[in-house]
C-alpha cells in the first residue's frame, strides 16, 4: 500500500494554501455507471416487464389454439392469485416455515457463537470452520445430500431409528416441511455463527473487563452484555434470512423427486414456475412472482422499520 | 475538464441501450406459429437436433447416422416430458431455438398444438402414411392437420407373478370380480403384501384404466371441448380401487420408484398393470425375480370382453423453427418404420410401435427368458387391436393430470377418496380450460 | 452453583463436538457413499463402507458418463460463478467507492435504490428475467446466466461502508494533487486498500450465483450450458429411471463439494474481517 504522500503544512483557519477546488467531476458517474446499467437492465426492467406482463393475459379462440389474443386485464391476474387457495397456501407455508425457522436457527447461531466465544470452549476457530462448511455447498447440492439421508433404504438415519423401533419418516406429509427446515438451518446456521462471531470480536475488551470488575460471571457477561451488542447483526442476518426463506424453491424441487407430499405449487415460487412452464400461462406466473416479490418487500421494509424505530442501528 | 466527450459518449451509449430494449420489452408479441417455407431437401450435409427420453433411440440413431450423412441426426438424451422434458420444450420454444425433432406423447400433442409449438407437416409427411397403423396416424391429427408422425401407443395389460399366483391357488384372473379375489387369496398367503401399487405418480395409469371402462374424458362436441371426467365409468372404476385400497390390498404409491422397486424385489407386490415398455423397467429394476413374471391380459368389467386402454404412448413432432422440416420427418418416419431402428427401440424400452407391419421385427414375437419364456408381445398386439378409438387428450392436459396427481397423494395420506380425486379434477380442467380461454361445455 | 471450569470445559467440548457431527454428518455420508457401487448404496448402512470400496471406478463412471458432460459442467460452473463474482466484484466495488468519496447530484437517491435492490431477492426476479431474455432472444445461451449475475447490490453497500471507513480522503487528495486520474487513483490505491471487502463480496456473490439454481433452470434448456447444479439436480430427478444415475448423483455431489469447501476454510478469516466491517459500521 504504498503512493505518495507530500507533506503539507497543515494551517488553521483559512490561511492554508488554497486547496485547488476539486473540479466538478464526472469520475463518480462513470464509476458507477457499469453498475447502474446492469441494475437498469437485470433489476429494473424485467421488474417492470414482469409487472407489465402480469396486467396482461393472452386468450385463445377455437378449439385449438389458432388465434391468440394478448389483452390489458389490470389486476385480474391478481385477483386471481388471491383468489387461488393453493397459491395462498403456498404464501401461507413459507410465512410458517420463516416464523418457526429464522428464530430457531437465530437462536442456534447465536448460543453457539456465544459458546464458543466463551473462555471455556476449546479450539474455537475450527469449530467455526467446521459449521461454516456447509455454507459453501449449493443449496441444491445440500437438499440432494439430505434427500438421501431421508429416503428409507438409502438413509442411515431412517435405519439407525429402526433399530431402536422407531419408525422415522422424514417425508411424511406433516414431517416434511420441517425436514426442509433442517436443511436449511444446516445449510445457514454457520454463516450466521461467523456474523455474530464478527460482532462479538469488535466488542472492546474494556467492556468485559468492567463487568468481571464488579463481580459478573461467564454466562451474566454473556446475556447482558454480549447479546445486547450483537443485536444489530442478529437482525440484519434475520432480515435476509426472511427474505431468503419466502423465495424457497430448489430444496422443495428436489425433495418433490423423493416424495409426493411436495406438490408442484409447494411454494410460492415453485408455483410460479409451474405456471409459467407447465401451463404457459406467463401472465399469470409474472403476477404470482409479482405478487411474492411485494409481500417481500413489505415485510423486510416493515421489520427494518421496527428496528429502526428501536434505534438500534 | 475530465474527458466530456467520452463521457457524454458512454451515457449516450447507455441510453440508447436502455431505450432500444425497452422499446423491445414494450413490443411484447406472442410467439406466432411459423409456415414451414417449403425448402427442397438441400444436397448439403444437414444437421437435425432431436430431443427424446426413449433410450433405445440411441442406437437407432447412430444406425441412421452410418447410413445417411448428409442429414445427421444430433440426439440428446432429456428428462421425462413429465418430469422436466417437456418444460425444457417450452422453454426453448420460447427462447426461439428449440430443436426440429421432439418425442412428444399424445396426451401432451393439443397442449403443444395450443401454444403454436408444433409444425403441420401434413404435406412433407404424406407419403409415409400407410406405414403406420391408421387409428395411431390419426392420434397425431387434430382439424385435418398432421402434427407429428406417431410413435407408438401403449397397450396394456397385467403382468404378474406366477410363483407367487401359484403359491396363493390363485388362477389368472380374467375380470375385475376374480381380480378382487386374487387379492383376498393372495393376502392370505403372503401376510402384508399386495396385489399390486396404485400410482400416485402417474395419473395417466389410472386414466387408462378408465378409458378401459368407456369413460371419455375429452371429447370434441360443438365445436367446443366436453370434460366428462367425473363420470359414471370413471366413477366405477374409482370406487372398484378406493375397495381395494381400503382393505390394505393396493398401495397408493409412486411407481417407477425406488422405493416400489425395493418392494417388488422382496415379493411385497404381485402384479402391474402396465404397457409393453413396462417390461424393460422390470428387467432393469427388479432383476432378481427374472423368470418369475408372465403377461396376460387386462381383467375385464364384463366376463368374454377382450378391452385394453393405452397408457403412454407417443409421437415425435417437428417443433416450431424448425428449418430443415422435409428432412426431420424423412428421419421420424424412418424411425418409427425401418425394421432394425424399430428393433432397437422395441429392446431400449419404446413404446408399442405404430408401424402397420411388424412381421420383421423380431422383438416383436420373440420368447423372452425374464417372463419365463413365454412371449409377451403377443398379449400386447392382441391388445392394441383392442383399444378404443374415442380416447382424447385435451390442450390443458397438464393441469388435469397434476391436479390427480396432488389428489393421488391425498388419497394415500388417507385424506382423500378417489371420488374426490375425479370431482377435484373435474373442476381444475373446466376452470384450465376457461382460464386459457378455449370454449368449453360439460354434459 | 459455580461449575468447575474443568467440567465447564469438558461439557462445553461435548457440545461443540456434537454439533460439529451434525454440520458434517452429509459429509460424512456422502464420501462414503461415494465408494459403494448401486447396489450396496441402497443395500449397506450409510455411515460404513461397504465390503467392495471402488471409488476410483465411480470417478471414472463419473467423468465419462454421457461424453464427459459432469467435466463441462464443472467449466461452466466456473465461468458463472467466479468470471460473474470477479466482475461483479469490481462493479459494485467501484460504484460503492463512488457513493463513499464522491459528493454528486443524486447520490443519495442512488443509493437509496441501491438498497432496495438489495432487500429483492433474485430469484424474484428470475420469471421476469426470463421473459425479458426470451424476448430479445438471448434465452438459452451463457449470457442469459452471466449477465444477471453481475449485478450484486450488496457488493456495493459493503464497498461504500468500507471505503468510507479504511480510505482516507488525505490519500486521495495525495494522488490527485500528484496528477493521478481518478481511475488510477480507484486502481492503485483505493482498492488495496479494500481488500477484505474485495473478497467479501467477491465470496458472496460467487455463493450466492452457485446457489441461483431457478435463474439457470429458468434460462437454460441446453444441457451443454448448465451449471454443476443443475446437472446434478436433473440427473438425481431422472434416477429413478436411470439407477446408475444414483450412484453418479453421490459421487458427483462429492466431487462437487471438495473444491468450494477448501476455499471456504481458507479465506474464512478475510470473510470474517469483511463482516466486521460491514456490520459495525453501519
Amino acid at each position: 500500500m504504498t503512493s505518495t504522500l507530500v507533506e503539507r503544512p497543515i494551517v488553521g483557519g483559512g490561511e492554508a494554501q488554497p486547496r485547488r477546488r476539486r473540479r466538478p467531476s464526472r469520475a463518480p458517474y462513470l464509476f458507477i455507471l457499469p453498475f447502474g446499467l446492469l441494475f437498469i437492465a437485470c433489476f429494473i426492467l424485467p421488474i417492470g416487464y414482469g409487472v407489465i406482463e402480469s396486467l396482461h393475459r393472452r386468450t385463445r379462440s377455437g378449439l385449438l389454439g389458432g388465434d391468440v389474443e394478448r389483452n390489458f386485464v389490470a389486476l385480474d391476474n391478481y385477483a386471481r392469485a388471491v383468489g387461488d387457495a393453493d397459491f395462498m397456501a403456498s404464501i401461507g407455508r413459507v410465512l410458517l416455515f420463516g416464523v418457526v425457522q429464522v428464530p430457531f436457527m437465530i437462536l442456534m447461531a447465536l448460543i453457539l457463537a456465544l459458546i464458543l466465544d466463551s473462555a471455556s470452549a476449546r479450539w474455537p476457530g475450527f469449530f467455526r470452520g467446521v459449521y461454516f462448511l456447509p455454507y459453501g455447498i449449493p443449496g441444491v447440492i445440500a437438499s440432494i445430500l439430505w434427500a438421501f439421508l431421508y429416503i428409507p433404504g438409502l438413509s442411515p438415519l431412517v435405519d439407525a431409528a429402526a433399530l431402536v423401533g422407531l419408525d422415522a419418516n422424514f417425508l411424511g406429509k406433516d414431517t416434511v416441511l420441517w425436514s426442509l427446515a433442517n436443511i436449511v438451518i444446516w445449510h445457514l446456521a454457520g454463516y450466521n455463527v461467523l456474523v455474530v462471531t464478527a460482532q462479538l470480536k469488535a466488542i472492546p475488551a474494556e467492556v468485559f473487563e468492567a463487568a468481571r470488575i464488579d463481580g459478573a460471571g461467564a454466562v451474566r457477561i454473556a446475556v447482558s452484555i454480549k447479546v445486547p451488542l450483537v443485536a444489530p447483526a442478529i437482525v440484519l442476518t434475520a432480515l435476509f434470512a426472511i427474505i431468503g426463506t419466502l423465495q424457497l424453491f430448489s430444496e422443495p424441487l428436489m425433495l418433490r423427486a423423493a416424495t409426493g407430499n411436495i406438490t408442484s405449487t409447494y411454494t410460492p415460487n415453485m408455483s410460479a414456475y409451474h405456471q409459467a412452464f407447465l401451463i404457459n400461462d406467463y401472465n399469470y406466473a409474472a403476477a404470482q412472482a409479482v405478487l411474492l416479490a411485494v409481500v417481500t418487500f413489505v415485510l423486510s421494509f416493515g421489520l427494518l422499520r421496527m428496528i429502526l424505530g428501536k434505534g438500534a442501528k | 475538464m475530465a474527458y466530456p466527450n467520452k463521457t457524454r459518449r458512454a451515457l449516450a451509449a447507455g441510453v440508447s441501450t436502455i431505450a432500444l430494449t425497452a422499446l423491445i420489452a414494450g413490443c411484447a408479441g406472442t410467439t406466432a406459429g411459423t409456415t414451414p417455407s417449403a425448402e427442397p431437401t438441400s444436397t448439403e450435409p444437414v444437421t437435425v437436433r432431436y430431443w427424446t427420453w426413449v433410450q433405445g433411440a440411441v442406437d437407432a440413431v447412430a444406425a441412421w447416422n452410418e447410413k445417411n450423412p448428409n442429414i445427421q441426426i444430433d440426439l440428446e438424451l432429456i428428462p421425462l416430458g413429465n418430469d422436466g422434458g417437456y418444460a425444457k420444450m417450452f422453454q426453448a420454444l420460447s427462447a426461439g431455438n428449440a430443436p426440429c425433432l421432439a418425442n412428444i406423447e399424445h396426451r401432451q400433442l393439443p397442449a403443444f398444438i395450443a401454444e403454436n409449438g408444433v409444425m403441420d407437416i401434413t404435406d412433407y409427411a404424406a407419403e409415409y402414411e400407410d406405414r403406420f397403423v391408421p387409428s395411431l396416424w390419426n392420434s397425431s391429427v387434430y382439424g385435418d392437420a398432421l402434427y407429428a408422425i406417431p410413435n407408438s401407443s401403449g397397450p396394456m395389460a397385467m403382468y404378474y407373478r406366477a410363483d407367487m399366483f401359484e403359491k396363493a391357488g390363485i388362477d389368472v384372473p380374467t375380470t375385475w370380480d376374480e381380480y378382487a379375489d386374487a387379492a383376498d387369496k393372495l393376502a392370505a398367503a403372503y401376510p402384508g403384501a399386495a396385489i399390486s401399487a396404485f400410482s400416485t405418480n402417474d395419473s395417466a395409469w389410472f386414466a387408462g384404466l378408465a378409458e378401459q371402462a368407456g369413460a371419455t374424458w375429452f371429447d370434441i362436441q360443438d365445436d367446443a371441448w366436453m370434460v366428462d371426467i367425473d363420470s359414471d365409468a370413471s366413477r366405477g372404476v374409482a370406487d372398484y380401487w378406493q375397495t381395494l385400497i381400503d382393505a390394505g390390498q393396493v398401495r397408493p404409491m409412486a411407481t417407477s420408484a425406488d422405493e416400489w422397486y425395493l418392494q417388488l424385489q422382496n415379493d411385497e407386490i404381485a402384479t402391474w398393470l402396465s404397457a409393453n415398455w413396462g417390461a424393460a423397467l422390470l428387467k432393469a429394476n427388479v432383476a432378481n425375480t427374472e423368470g418369475k413374471w408372465r403377461v396376460a391380459e387386462l381383467p375385464q368389467w364384463d366376463a368374454g370382453d377382450h378391452r385394453s386402454a393405452n397408457w403412454g404412448g407417443s409421437a415425435t413432432a417437428i417443433l416450431d423453427g424448425c428449418e430443415h422440416p422435409a428432412e426431420a420427418v424423412e428421419f421420424a418416419a424412418w424411425l418409427q418404420s425401418d425394421s432394425t431402428s424399430i428393433q432397437k427401440l422395441l429392446s431400449g424400452g419404446a413404446g408399442w410401435p405404430a408401424k402397420a407391419d411388424l412381421s420383421d421385427v423380431p422383438a416383436a414375437s420373440q420368447e423372452e427368458e425374464f417372463f419365463g419364456g413365454q412371449i409377451p408381445n403377443e398379449v400386447f398386439r392382441d391388445a392394441v387391436e383392442n383399444i378404443s378409438a374415442n380416447w382424447r387428450w385435451s390442450p390443458t392436459t397438464p393441469v388435469t393430470l397434476d391436479n390427480l396427481r396432488n389428489a393421488f397423494q391425498d388419497v394415500a395420506n388417507g385424506d382423500a377418496t378417489l371420488r374426490d380425486a375425479l370431482t377435484g379434477a373435474q373442476d381444475a380442467s373446466v376452470k384450465s380450460l376457461e382460464s386459457a380461454g378455449f370454449p368449453v361445455t360439460t354434459r | 452453583m459455580l461449575v468447575s471450569t474443568r467440567t465447564s470445559r469438558t461439557l462445553t467440548t461435548i457440545a461443540t463436538v456434537l454439533v460439529g457431527i451434525y454440520f458434517l454428518l452429509p459429509i460424512i455420508w456422502v464420501t462414503i457413499a461415494s465408494t459403494k457401487n448401486n447396489t450396496d448404496l441402497f443395500g449397506t448402512f450409510g455411515l460404513w463402507f461397504s465390503g467392495q470400496p471402488q471409488l476410483l471406478e465411480n470417478l471414472g463412471s463419473l467423468f465419462s458418463y454421457n461424453g464427459g458432460i459432469y467435466l463441462r459442467w464443472m467449466l461452466n460452473s466456473a465461468v458463472y460463478a467466479g468470471v460473474g463474482a470477479a466482475l461483479a466484484t469490481i462493479i459494485a466495488t467501484a460504484a460503492g467507492y463512488a457513493f463513499a468519496k464522491f459528493e454528486f447530484r443524486g447520490s443519495d437517491l442512488m443509493f437509496g435504490i441501491v438498497l432496495g435492490g438489495v432487500l429483492v431477492p433474485g430469484t424474484a426476479l428470475a420469471l421476469p428475467l426470463y421473459l425479458l431474455a426470451s424476448q430479445l432472444g438471448l434465452a438459452n445461451t451463457m449470457w442469459s446466466v452471466l449477465i444477471p449475475s453481475l449485478l450484486c447490490p450488496f457488493g456495493v453497500y459493503l464497498a461504500r461502508v468500507y471505503a468510507s471507513s479504511a480510505v482516507p480522503d488525505e490519500l486521495l487528495e495525495a494522488a490527485r494533487i500528484d496528477g493521478a486520474g481518478e481511475a488510477a487513483i480507484f486502481w492503485r490505491v483505493a482498492l488495496r486498500m479494500m481488500t477484505p471487502a474485495l473478497v467479501t463480496t467477491f465470496l458472496f456473490q460467487f455463493v450466492s450465483i452457485w446457489n441461483n439454481y431457478l435463474l439457470s433452470l429458468v434460462m437454460l434448456a441446453n444441457d451443454e450450458l448448465y451449471p454443476l447444479t443443475l446437472g446434478l439436480a436433473t440427473w438425481f430427478q431422472y434416477a429413478d429411471r436411470e439407477p446408475i444415475l444414483y450412484t453418479l448423483t453421490v459421487v458427483g455431489s462429492f466431487v462437487a463439494i471438495i473444491p468450494l469447501a477448501l476455499i471456504i476454510l481458507s479465506l474464512q478469516g478475510f470473510w470474517r474481517s469483511g463482516l466486521t466491517e460491514g456490520g459495525v459500521k453501519g
